[in-house]
Parts: C-alpha cells; sequence; structure tokens
C-alpha cells in the first residue's frame, strides 16, 4: 500500500461512487427507467425525482443511472474481449517469430492506422439504431484489440531476451508453460491497466456512436441519453438537467477511469523499482 | 538500403489498411439478414415518398450496381474494387437525385479538410508549445496546472466538447449560429465571415479534443530530453536558456511527435466527423449523416470509402515525410 | 590561474548529506597540464565541475573558494569567483566531455553545433565557416565532418571534434572529462596526441580528468591523486610514478603491469568509503596496510616534500618517518 499514489486514491474512489450509482441505486429504482410517459414530463426537481423528469416522462436519476450501468457493461464486456484478444494475439506474434510474428503484426498496425469510426458507423447504419447491445460489442471489439495487441508483443519480444525465460526456452521447457509462469505476473499487472483503459475506450466509442444515433438506441446508455435529449431538443428547451447529466457523468467516469489507469501504472511501475 | 525497407514495410501495411477497410465495406451489406437493397428501398419510400416510380427503378439498379450484387462473390469483388480504385463512380444520390456522389463529396471534402487542417495544425503546434513548457519548467506552478488541464482533457470523447460548446456558446451565451447557413457561395467578405464565424466552434472542439494528448505526450518527450547529456553539455557551452529551448530541446521533441501526427490522424478524423454531424458543418461527416438519415446508401457507401482511402493516404504521406525531417534516420 | 583554496563541497540527497569534495587545496598553473585521477566516486567529477563554476542544486560549496584568474584583453586580466566562472564559460575555460553518442545534438549538423558554441553574431555565417575549417584543418580533422550529423562520425571521430570545439575559442584552461574512455586504445592514443598538440600550439592549461593511471603517464606534467573526497598526493607526473610517497598512490601504481614484469597484480583491497558517513581520521586507514592509531583517529596534515610534491600521509610525519622511509628503502 506503501506505494499508491494520489491519482490512484482520487480515480477508484470517484470510479466506486459511479458503480455504486450504476450497479445498486437501480435496484431502488423503477423496473424499466426508460419507459415513455412513466411520470409526468418536464418535472422540476422534488424529493420524488431527484433531477427532475425527462420530456418523454422518465425519471431522470433512475434513466442517469440505468444508463451508467449499461454503459459500464458495454465497456467492460468490449474491453474483456478486446484485451484477452490482444493478449493472446500479442503473446502468439512475440513468441512465435517469422511468419506468424509478421502477418500478426502487419493486421495489428493495420487496425491500428484504420479510421475506426466511419467503419463503424457504415456497420451501425445497416440497423439504423435498432443493433442489438450485443452487435454493438461485438462490433467495437473488433477495432479495440490491436492497441493490446501490439503493446503485448513488444512486451513479449523484450521478456524474451531476458535471461531466465531465455534459459527456460533452451532447457526444452514448453512455451505454454513458460508463458503462464514467467510471463504472465510479469504482464498481469499492465493486463489491468490495459483493462480498465480499454472499458474507457469501448465507453466512448459506444456513447459516440449513441449520439449521433448508430448505437442501440432503444438500450438506455450515456450516449443514447444523449441521443434523446437532442432528438427532443432538450437544450432549445433548457432542460439542462436531462442533456447535461449525461454529459457531465461521462466527462467524471472517463477522467476517473483515466486517473485509475495512470496512477495503477505509476504505482505498478514504482512497485517494481525504476530499474524494472 | 534501410530505407527502402522502412519504405517496402509502411508501403505493403497502407495497402493492407486500404485493403481491410474496402473488404469490410463490401461485405457488410453482404452479411445483413435481409436484402439490403429492398431494405433500402423500403427505407427510402418512406422517407421519400414523393419519388417517382422511374426514379426509384433507376435507383434500384443502381444500388444493385452500388453493392455489385450481381454475379459471382468473386466477380462482385473485383468490380467493386474497380469501383472504388479505377472509376471512383458510387453512382447518383437520392437525398439530392440525380447529382453524383462523387460530386457531393467533392463539394464536401475541402470543408472537411480545412477544418481539419486548421484544428489539427493549431492543436499540434498549442499542445507541443505547452508540453515544451510542461517539461521544461516543470518544477514550476504553471507547468503543474498545465499538465493537470491536460490529464483533465485527454480521457473527454470527443461529442462532450462539441456538446459543451454548443450549450455555451449557442444557448446559455448566444455569440454563434447553432448551424450553418450558406446563402451564396460568393467570394466575397460576407461568405468568408460566415464560414468563419461557423468554423470557429467546430475548430475549437476539434483542438480541445486534441490539445490533451499533445501536452500529455510532449511533456513526456521533453522531460526525457532534457535529461539528454546533449542539453547539459550545451549548457556547458554556456548557452542561454532560450537557445537550448530553441535548438536543442524543440527540435529533438518535435520531431518524433510528428510520427504521432500520423498515427492521429484517423482519429481526428472520426473527431471531425463527429464535430461536424453536431455543428452541422457541411464536410463530409455531414454527408454521411445525412445519407444516414435519409437513408441514401449510395452516398453513405461512397462517403464513406472515400474517407477511408484518404484518412489511410494521409496518415502515410505523414508516415512516409518523417525520415526526410529527421537527420537521424534518413542516414541510417 | 585558477586556485582552490580549503574547498568543501557537498550534494543534499533527500534527507542525506554527501561530502563529495572535503578541504581541497589546488591549483592549476599556467601552460600546464594537470591530471586528476582517482577510483570512480572519488570526487573528481565533482571537483571538475566545482573547478567549472557549476555549482548548482544538489552540489553546493560550503566552504572555501575557487578562484579563476584569465586575461580579459588589452592586457587587462579579470577575477571569477566560484559561479561566476560560468560568465567565461567557452570563451576563457572550455570543456571536453567524454565523447559518447549523446553529447551532440542529434539532429543538427556539426557545423551548427560550432556555430552555436562560438555565438558571436557579428561574424557571418561564411567567414566563420572558413575559419573553423581552417581549424579543423590544423588539428588534421577533414572539412566534411562539418556538414555531417553526429551519429555519421565514429567514436574517435566525434571525441575529435569534441576537442576541437572545446578549443576553437582558444580557452585558457579547458577541461577534459574522461576523454578516451569508451574508446579502443590504438584510437586513445590519437585522441592524447591531439590533445598535446593541442597545448602545444596554445599553451593553454589543461585538467584532464581520468581514472586511468597509463593517459595520466602519458599525457600530464602534474598529477593530483584523489580518494574519497580528499586529494592525497600532488606532484609532477613524473615524480609520482618514480617515487609515490602516499601508500594508496603506492598501491594505485603497483597494480600497473609493466613490460617484464610478471607478478601477480593484486588490487587494493576493501572498497571506497561511503561518504555519507566517512571514517574519522585519514579516509583510506580501513584499506591501508600501514595502518596506525594515529591514522583512525586524526586527519593528516598536507605534506610539502621537495619540489612542489605534496602528500597528506601520517607516515611522512612524526615518529614513523623514518620507519617508513626504511621500509619504502628496502
Amino acid at each position: 500500500m506503501k506505494f499508491v499514489n494520489k491519482k490512484l486514491k482520487i480515480g477508484v474512489s470517484v470510479l466506486a461512487i459511479f458503480l455504486i450509482l450504476g450497479f445498486i441505486v437501480p435496484l431502488f429504482g423503477p423496473e424499466n427507467p426508460t419507459e415513455w410517459g412513466a411520470y409526468l414530463k418536464n418535472m422540476p426537481p422534488s424529493s420524488e425525482h431527484l433531477l427532475g423528469t425527462t420530456s418523454l416522462g422518465q425519471d431522470t436519476f433512475f434513466l442517469l443511472a440505468h444508463s451508467i450501468n449499461n454503459s459500464f457493461k458495454i465497456g467492460i464486456a468490449v474491453s474483456l474481449i478486446a484485451t484477452a484478444a490482444g493478449v493472446f494475439l500479442g503473446l502468439i506474434a512475440g513468441f512465435k517469430s517469422g511468419l506468424i510474428d509478421r502477418l500478426i503484426s502487419l493486421l495489428t498496425d493495420s487496425f491500428i492506422v484504420i479510421p475506426s469510426l466511419p467503419i463503424l458507423i457504415l456497420l451501425s447504419s445497416f440497423l439504423k439504431g435498432t443493433a442489438s447491445v450485443s452487435f454493438i460489442v461485438a462490433i467495437l471489439a473488433l477495432f479495440s484489440w490491436p492497441l493490446p495487441a501490439r503493446q503485448v508483443r513488444s512486451m513479449a519480444l523484450s521478456l524474451r531476451e531476458r535471461e531466465s525465460i531465455s534459459m527456460a526456452l533452451f532447457s526444452g521447457e514448453s512455451m505454454i508453460k513458460i508463458i503462464v509462469r514467467e510471463i504472465f505476473p510479469y504482464i498481469s499487472g499492465w493486463t489491468l491497466a490495459n483493462f480498465v483503459n480499454g472499458i474507457l475506450a469501448a465507453i466512448a466509442a459506444e456513447s459516440t456512436l449513441a449520439v449521433i444515433g448508430m448505437s442501440s438506441n432503444s438500450t438506455a446508455t450515456l450516449g443514447t441519453m444523449i441521443y434523446w435529449a437532442n432528438q427532443y431538443q432538450a437544450m432549445l428547451g433548457g432542460r439542462w438537467l436531462w442533456i447535461g447529466t449525461p454529459v457531465v457523468a461521462t466527462v467524471i467516469i472517463f477522467i476517473s477511469l483515466f486517473l485509475t489507469m495512470n496512477g495503477y501504472q505509476e504505482y505498478m511501475a514504482k512497485r517494481r523499482g525504476k530499474n524494472a | 538500403m534501410k530505407f527502402l525497407k522502412f519504405l517496402g514495410t509502411r508501403i505493403i501495411t497502407f495497402v493492407l489498411v486500404i485493403m481491410i477497410g474496402v473488404t469490410t465495406i463490401f461485405f457488410v451489406p453482404r452479411f445483413m439478414p435481409s436484402d439490403p437493397v429492398e431494405n433500402m428501398i423500403g427505407q427510402m419510400i418512406s422517407k421519400q415518398s414523393n419519388m417517382t416510380p422511374e426514379a426509384i427503378q433507376l435507383y434500384r439498379e443502381s444500388l444493385s450496381d452500388t453493392f455489385g450484387l450481381e454475379g459471382s462473390l468473386g466477380e462482385q469483388y473485383v468490380g467493386f474494387l474497380k469501383k472504388v480504385f479505377v472509376t471512383g463512380d458510387f453512382g447518383p444520390s437520392l437525398a439530392a437525385y440525380p447529382t453524383p456522389v462523387m460530386d457531393m463529396v467533392r463539394r464536401a471534402v475541402p470543408w472537411t479538410l480545412g477544418l481539419m487542417l486548421t484544428s489539427t495544425l493549431i492543436s499540434w503546434l498549442l499542445g507541443n508549445f505547452i508540453g515544451l513548457l510542461a517539461g521544461f519548467r516543470k518544477n514550476k506552478w504553471y507547468a503543474k496546472i498545465l499538465e493537470g488541464m491536460a490529464v483533465f482533457l485527454y480521457p473527454i470523447p470527443y461529442y462532450v466538447f462539441a456538446l459543451a460548446l454548443i450549450m455555451i456558446f449557442c444557448y446559455v451565451i448566444p455569440v454563434f449560429p447553432l448551424s450553418m447557413t450558406l446563402d451564396n457561395m460568393a467570394f466575397d467578405w460576407s461568405t468568408i465571415s460566415t464560414i468563419l464565424k461557423n468554423s470557429i466552434l467546430p475548430a475549437l472542439s476539434l483542438i480541445l479534443v486534441g490539445l490533451g494528448w499533445w501536452v500529455i505526450s510532449t511533456k513526456a518527450l521533453t522531460t526525457s530530453v532534457v535529461e539528454e547529456d546533449y542539453v547539459y553539455y550545451a549548457k556547458l557551452k554556456g548557452l542561454s536558456q532560450q537557445r537550448i529551448m530553441m535548438r536543442y530541446i524543440t527540435p529533438n521533441v518535435a520531431l518524433p511527435q510528428i510520427t504521432t501526427l500520423a498515427l492521429q490522424i484517423g482519429g481526428v478524423f472520426n473527431g471531425a466527423l463527429i464535430t461536424e454531424i453536431l455543428f452541422g458543418y457541411p464536410g463530409l461527416g455531414k454527408l454521411i449523416y445525412t445519407g444516414i438519415v435519409q437513408a441514401d446508401y449510395n452516398l453513405i457507401m461512397g462517403t464513406i470509402t472515400i474517407s477511408i482511402v484518404s484518412i489511410t493516404i494521409a496518415t502515410f504521406v505523414v508516415d512516409i515525410i518523417y525520415p526526410f525531417l529527421d537527420p537521424r534516420i534518413r542516414n541510417t | 590561474m585558477l586556485k582552490l583554496t580549503n574547498v568543501c563541497a557537498q550534494y543534499e540527497t533527500g534527507h542525506d548529506v554527501v561530502r563529495a569534495v572535503d578541504h581541497v587545496n589546488l591549483e592549476i598553473r599556467e601552460n600546464e597540464i594537470m591530471g586528476i585521477a582517482g577510483e570512480s566516486g572519488c570526487g573528481k567529477s565533482t571537483l571538475m565541475k566545482l573547478m567549472y563554476g557549476l555549482i548548482e542544486y544538489p552540489l553546493s560549496l560550503t566552504d572555501g573558494s575557487i578562484e579563476l584568474k584569465v586575461a580579459e584583453g588589452g592586457g587587462r586580466h579579470g577575477t571569477f569567483l566560484n559561479e561566476d566562472i560560468q560568465k567565461q564559460w567557452w570563451k576563457g575555460i572550455s570543456y571536453v566531455p567524454q565523447g559518447a553518442m549523446h553529447v551532440m545534438n542529434p539532429v543538427s549538423k556539426i557545423k551548427s553545433q560550432f556555430f552555436d558554441a562560438v555565438c558571436d553574431k557579428s561574424k557571418d555565417k561564411k567567414q566563420l565557416e572558413k575559419e573553423i575549417a581552417e581549424y579543423l584543418n590544423e588539428l588534421e580533422l577533414p572539412r566534411e565532418v562539418l556538414s555531417a550529423y553526429p551519429h555519421q562520425l565514429s567514436g574517435g571521430m566525434r571525441q575529435r571534434v569534441l576537442i576541437a570545439l572545446a578549443t576553437f575559442l582558444n580557452p585558457e584552461i579547458v577541461f577534459a572529462d574522461e576523454p578516451t574512455t569508451a574508446l579502443d586504445v590504438v584510437v586513445q592514443r590519437g585522441i592524447l596526441n591531439m590533445l598535446s598538440r593541442v597545448h602545444k600550439k596554445t599553451k593553454n592549461s589543461m585538467v584532464m580528468v581520468s581514472h586511468d593511471m597509463g593517459v595520466h603517464y602519458q599525457i600530464t606534467d602534474r598529477l593530483c591523486i584523489m580518494y574519497a573526497g580528499q586529494v592525497l598526493e600532488v606532484g609532477p607526473t613524473m615524480k609520482i610514478f618514480e617515487n609515490p610517497r602516499h601508500p594508496y598512490t603506492q598501491m594505485l601504481i603497483h597494480a600497473l603491469p609493466r613490460i617484464g614484469d610478471n607478478s601477480q597484480k593484486e588490487g587494493i583491497k576493501g572498497a571506497p568509503p561511503s561518504l555519507k558517513n566517512p571514517p574519522a581520521g585519514c579516509r583510506f586507514s580501513p584499506r591501508c596496510p600501514h595502518c596506525a592509531d594515529e591514522c583512525r583517529k586524526k586527519r593528516p596534515t598536507e605534506t610539502w616534500l621537495d619540489d612542489g610534491h605534496m602528500a597528506s600521509c601520517h607516515l611522512l610525519t612524526g615518529k614513523r618517518r623514518e620507519s617508513f622511509a626504511e621500509m619504502e628503502g628496502k
């Protein structure tokens, strides 16, 4: 605990608040906060409706909590798939040099520079906002694996040069055993940081698609909440709580995720000592 | 020889990127559960009830042609590649029937290009400047504040900046118009001032999007360059701080940041798309959005293909130029 | 020229204080090459920083003074004290770093590194470049190096360029910090030759910091042996090699290989003391074969022997003097 820094503390605390808001608070709210016309429209904040209601007759507070919940779920799912795939491909590329490495690297590099948003828009435009959440998760994951893959590959390459590992290799130990015993402990810390970063990137990508109506419009996420607020001219009508809360929540969630990742990396670096 | 090898790998990656992009675009409609053409015609008719049956028939043919649905999959694929790389003909647009899609793209590209170029340049320069300052004077209070601000800016997604600027400057303090209205395209002062007035907020949002990253990365680079032997030695030569900053630190920091620029172009374009859509700025982003809203699939296919191809080209141009700017790479 | 009087300096690192230089008296005379020798961590680099006027956090001067006297043109002389020596950087006092890859700006040509150091705006660049090329010619360096980038030069060539760079303005004192380390022996030889040529031509003073006794033997006029932040012995290089007076110097010199000598060489046992908490008396006492009670308790004084040979050791004063001289005679 000695090396826990301020960034990590702030990041994790704020993140914890939002996780509670997203995963525990909805249990006390209405069963389906996205339902239209459940309450009177455009009500100001009150003890009954903490953040008032939307022009669609939803409780803004519980809608927000529900949106945070879905955004996190999408983010975590995408990041899990992308991190796992990235680590797997990166390790293969790093340890099986030669043709396999070159192929994977080429594919990784290509996916990194490809402008992903137009393709994501194209994919979702065929479904026009009726995409299922799992479809959105799948296409986001498709564009999220290359970054971890590239980093894991370069880490694997440098690890291979380490004595302990080349010793193990020369003594004929199986590759899988080496990866599990020697490599994984080393990159697991990094994997966690990358996982957090992946959540951040995935929530960003989903909400970006959602804001222009290209995600799963019927699922409440931070992005779709902004989309509906925009569709119903929340800004023009001065419904600042409706459009403002998801924007503010997004900003705070992103900063706290970033601080968590950054702080965790610094924590790991300090714990390993500067020479590692 | 080393340079040729470098060039070779880059070109292979370049070709592969374009192929992956174009192939994805080709296969997506084919994996859709329903017949894309009929699906689209249906969507189209519901949007544009005033279309004549002839126009619909023409459009059906052009859609089949655009997606190359005639012949075997291999033939279709080759036909599509030809369309992308040789003829560049994506058929007429529905929203502005019978204007060819390519004409609309040609009109939109300068807007996007202008917006991206200016905002990227400003954000790169400003970010590098602040990052250099923050790294060079890292113990000063203002350096810490600047870096702190960058850390807060960096993780925020594009649309938030656009929305926040719209909220503040179009509603709370309405100094800028919400969306662009150009009466005529005459080249006079009023046109220019309208363009400027309408471009400030989109540009500002793009600048803010990029700024955080530039400041953070430049600062990290600067901190390591400052500790290099040559900077220490320059000091022992009795050179002034400004001279060391200008001739030793800045070039050594800014040059590698050009490579980073190449990697960021895709991201900047993503940002530009969102910004254009939210601000109603008449570039490629808005064109894509128009295509989506009006179910104009010729337009969607054309704009997205062009975007991917041109962004990839831009990325690789910057990437290839870099070795000519950095003597360390050029001469090895 | 350059005079150090009772100089004490320390580094502050967090809670610790490292007394890297302790009560050093030293004088660099005109037209001489002064060598500073010692193991790594003995304070020779710190001493050079001090002499160069580079006194800044975490290094600070706690006692004594460093005084530089240089001609300022028109027959006038200027005196500069401690940090003020910086005002003479490159004009009156310059520095040759170890020519590793990274001491030159990787993205600018050698030419502009020269221009940078000259900082004279009155001269037109063409003229200046001509002068630089002429100077390089005198030092037998090809003028093509001017339009090369640092990474295109070999290690030896980089080191030569650095020497040219430091001596172009004809400063009165040139500091050379391990200029031959990390180069192969043949190249080392060339570098040393170049340094003595420059020295003969310009008649400037030179301070050569090196851990390599061979380098000192070849080039220096006088030699200063440092140990744990203190000067143990100073004198004409030949005298020190022929007749070292301090036990540490003796051990250093006896450890050098000689042609025809096949005896087993022994290193000096033990390690230099920590400068955070140095031994009370003579700092070499824990490793000294002649160590006595007084050595552990009392700091030896500087004893001037014949012909400007100084050593600071208890064996040179008091009762033990005769027995030591006798033992040396064997």
